[in-house]
């Protein structure tokens, strides 16, 4: 026995059909679950060409490998599809209890194709599959369509059902919209939710209750029992974190050095991923300004966005599946200036840097009220902020009249007008209409290309490139470009990949200039990244114990207790490689070219900014791009995998196996 | 035993190998990590101490294959 369940639901909307599948051994044994299930079937079953918003089409909804075996942080579900954002591969994951509910169906994974004449949605719970109206629904932000979902279910199902839903910027075909689940956590990137919307699928409802299988779960619980241990004494003094907007101004001046990656799980735990905003803002990590500005042009914002102000007003922390670690929590924000709605999620620190420090915005109580709006509205907030600088940039420089923005007086940290801006995109009116569909339609249509922060269509998460080359690397090679969660160099100091992999060079301490060159150890150190993170995603597991490195979250332990193998790590590593390198080969078949996909001059650092902690940076970005590609064995000029690599992969097999 | 040292910023790593491990006598504590990596008393009461991701006294007895962390709280690493 391992952990898969060795089906897939495959459903298709034009037709109303749906059809239960198995998948072969030898599929999961190549590339797990979770994202790697996807990458393997969409590159097969997505035909050249398709149009994203149209019936070819397909959403994947998947379930990690070891989701439900016990293992702790592997509650994470990857929505994929081709993306209409940027054209080529797009996916998105998140938390909750969604990545369980789909395996409780008896399913691996759930593909729709298709597109419904009116509303459905879609309901599951292990015995029988149905598509049922949802025009009741349609219309509703992501939060209220969940709570009417929840009335209509509860008291029929056998089990309460878990709902991922679109909010009405899905519906509306927002290309910077994601998918909700559990109040409006959302999958954010790529556009998923358009996709969704297009396909006029409101929702998805599971409500099985069968059993999640592992091979070896005593071991696995043994694994997940030292690790709880170890985490729940992780506590620090409230108060701390006043200090950590100096850790970061230290940090941005000192060398790069291996770190302990356990202890990051001190911060996300303490304050989950808002703890990084103020360190952020002072070292040089997070882009200020519509990413042209220092902290000297937000001099003391660190204060603002201190995470204890966040914390002072938190009334629970929330825990995804299988978590010990529990990053999100719930805001109380009645009365609180700008609030609409009395409670929100506590903010992330993508969306807190994204509609503060990127907007020279100072005010929280702002960024809780667009918080809350943007996950009803289900749309991606790093997107969302990354589109108003690039208006708030164009109209103080004369490129954007006030006739153009409907009398929206939008200069740099004008609060009310970045509001009004952002509900205006949600609802699709006038400019903000314009403003939906992301910063690559809006400058298109506008101008100000030079101001449009976008890498190959989608807006980049909020870290500088010019901070740590590593992530610009990311930004562009990536299948999916401008995601900030395949790998950084911090990070890579604190995995310590170096004690399961032959090949990952170790972490060393090293000057910020290191990082700049375009060596073979940097294309391996970039290569290493990228394939842990694949291995992460096909095994279901959360981007945070993935951090804390292989000495705490023993991912290739957990992995052989519950299918019952027993690799190394190089084997592994082979196998995030595989998942890759089917997502770049998708993106070929779709007449994606990797090699022009560039990072925005501003961003390479062109010309360099004048003073902070990035005074004089260029990145040498084509060159560490191609050394990056190199050591994937895909071709350093165009980005394509190379024959000679598929077959040693055993993709050329791989593709013709299964359904 | 082998035990894989992470020390914090302006330490001694000449003890350590390429992948941060060195070569420690039976019944070492991690007090005796802070001497290899030169890493003065004055600094130490300011480090976070982890062995194998759990906080810990400087008195814990190391095993082999044991990861010991130090970190600045203030300093983000």
């Amino acid at each position: 026995m391992t952990s898969f369940t060795g089906r897939i639901l495959r459903v298709d909307l034009t037709t109303r059909s749906a059809e239960s599948v198995s998948v072969p051994p030898e599929v999961y044994e190549a590339v797990l679950a979770g994202k790697g299930l996807e990458a393997w079937y969409l590159y097969k079953h997505i035909p050249a060409g398709a149009d994203p918003l149209g019936p070819e089409n397909i959403l994947a909804f998947a379930a990690g490998a070891l989701c439900g075996t016990g293992a702790f942080l592997t509650g994470r579900w990857t929505v994929a599809c081709k993306s209409p954002l940027t054209g080529g591969w797009g996916d998105a994951n998140c938390g909750g209890l969604f990545a369980p509910a789909i395996k409780q169906c008896g399913y691996d994974a759930i593909f729709v194709s298709g597109v419904s004449e009116e509303p459905v949605y879609l309901f599951c719970d292990g015995k029988s599959v149905e598509l049922r109206d949802a025009s009741a629904y349609w219309g509703l932000d992501a939060t209220e369509a969940e709570k009417a979902l929840h009335r209509e279910l509860d008291g029929v199902c056998r089990k309460k059902p878990c709902i991922a839903c679109i909010g009405p910027a899905g519906e509306k075909l927002s290309l910077i919209s994601g998918i909700c689940n559990e109040g409006g956590r959302i999958a954010a990137r790529s556009g998923v939710g358009a996709v969704m919307g297009s396909k006029k699928l409101k929702a998805v409802a599971l409500a099985g209750a069968r059993p999640m299988p592992c091979h070896d779960p005593e071991t696995v619980k043994a694994l997940s029992k030292e690790l709880g241990r170890k985490l729940l004494k992780m506590t620090l003094p409230t108060g701390l974190g006043v200090f950590i907007g100096a850790g970061g101004a230290m940090m941005g001046h000192l060398p790069n050095i291996p770190l302990d990656g356990s202890l990051t799980a001190y911060m996300f735990r303490e304050w989950g991923t808002q703890a990084n905003t103020s360190l952020a803002i002072t070292s040089g990590d997070g882009p200020i300004k519509n990413w042209g500005g220092t902290p000297r042009d937000v001099r003391l914002m660190e204060a603002v966005y201190n995470p204890e102000h966040i914390n002072r007003i938190e009334t629970a922390k929330y825990h995804c599946y299988s978590c010990p670690l529990g990053c999100g929590g719930r805001l109380n924000i009645r009365g609180r200036k700008y609030a609409q709605f009395d409670e929100t999620h506590k903010p992330e620190y993508e969306t807190i840097e994204a509609f503060g420090p990127l907007l020279m915005n100072w005010s929280l109580d702002s960024i809780y009220q667009l918080n809350e709006l943007l996950n009803r509205a289900g749309m991606d907030t790093i997107s969302a902020g990354n589109t108003v600088a690039w208006a708030i940039e164009c109209y103080e420089n004369g490129i954007l009249t006030k006739e153009q923005t409907d009398d929206l007086e939008l200069t740099w940290g004008n609060t009310e007008a970045i509001l009004t801006l952002v509900k205006r995109m949600i609802a699709r009116e006038g400019f903000g209409g314009d403003l939906a569909d992301g910063v690559k339609r809006a400058s298109e249509k506008f101008g100000g290309r030079e101001y449009a922060m976008h890498v190959g269509g989608q807006e980049p998460g909020m870290h500088d490139a010019r901070n740590d080359p590593q992530l610009g690397v990311h930004f562009v090679a990536e299948p999916a470009p401008g995601k900030h969660t395949v790998g950084m160099s911090i990070e890579y100091g604190a995995m310590s990949l170096c004690d399961i992999c032959s090949w990952a060079p170790p972490a060393t301490l090293h000057s910020k200039e290191d990082d700049f060159s375009a060596t073979v150890k940097m294309a391996l150190i970039s290569k290493a990244n990228a394939c842990y993170t694949m291995l992460t995603d096909g095994a279901g597991g959360c981007y945070y114990g993935q951090m804390m490195g292989v000495h705490m979250w023993k991912l290739k332990e957990y992995l052989n207790a519950a299918e019952g193998w027993d690799f190394d790590g190089d084997h592994y590593m082979e196998i995030g490689e595989r998942i890759q390198t089917l997502r770049q080969l998708f993106n070929i078949k779709q007449g994606y070219d990797p090699a022009a996909v560039r990072l925005p001059d501003r961003m390479a650092g062109i010309p360099p900014l004048p003073s902070g902690p990035l005074k004089g940076v260029t990145l040498r970005n084509r060159e560490q791009v191609a050394a990056h590609w190199k050591a994937f064995g895909w071709d350093d000029k165009t980005g394509a995998p190379l024959p000679e690599t598929v077959k040693r992969l055993g993709i050329d097999r791989l593709t013709e196996v299964g359904p | 035993m082998r035990v894989k040292i992470l020390p914090p910023h302006g330490c001694d790593r000449s003890a350590l190998d390429a992948r941060s491990w060195a070569e420690l006598p039976e019944g070492s504590r991690v007090r005796d990590t802070l001497r290899l990596i030169r890493c003065g008393p004055l600094k130490a009461k300011l480090l976070l101490v982890s062995v194998n991701g759990e906080r810990c006294p400087l008195d814990r007895e190391l095993h082999d294959g044991d990861v010991v962390g130090f970190f600045f709280p203030v300093s983000g690493g």
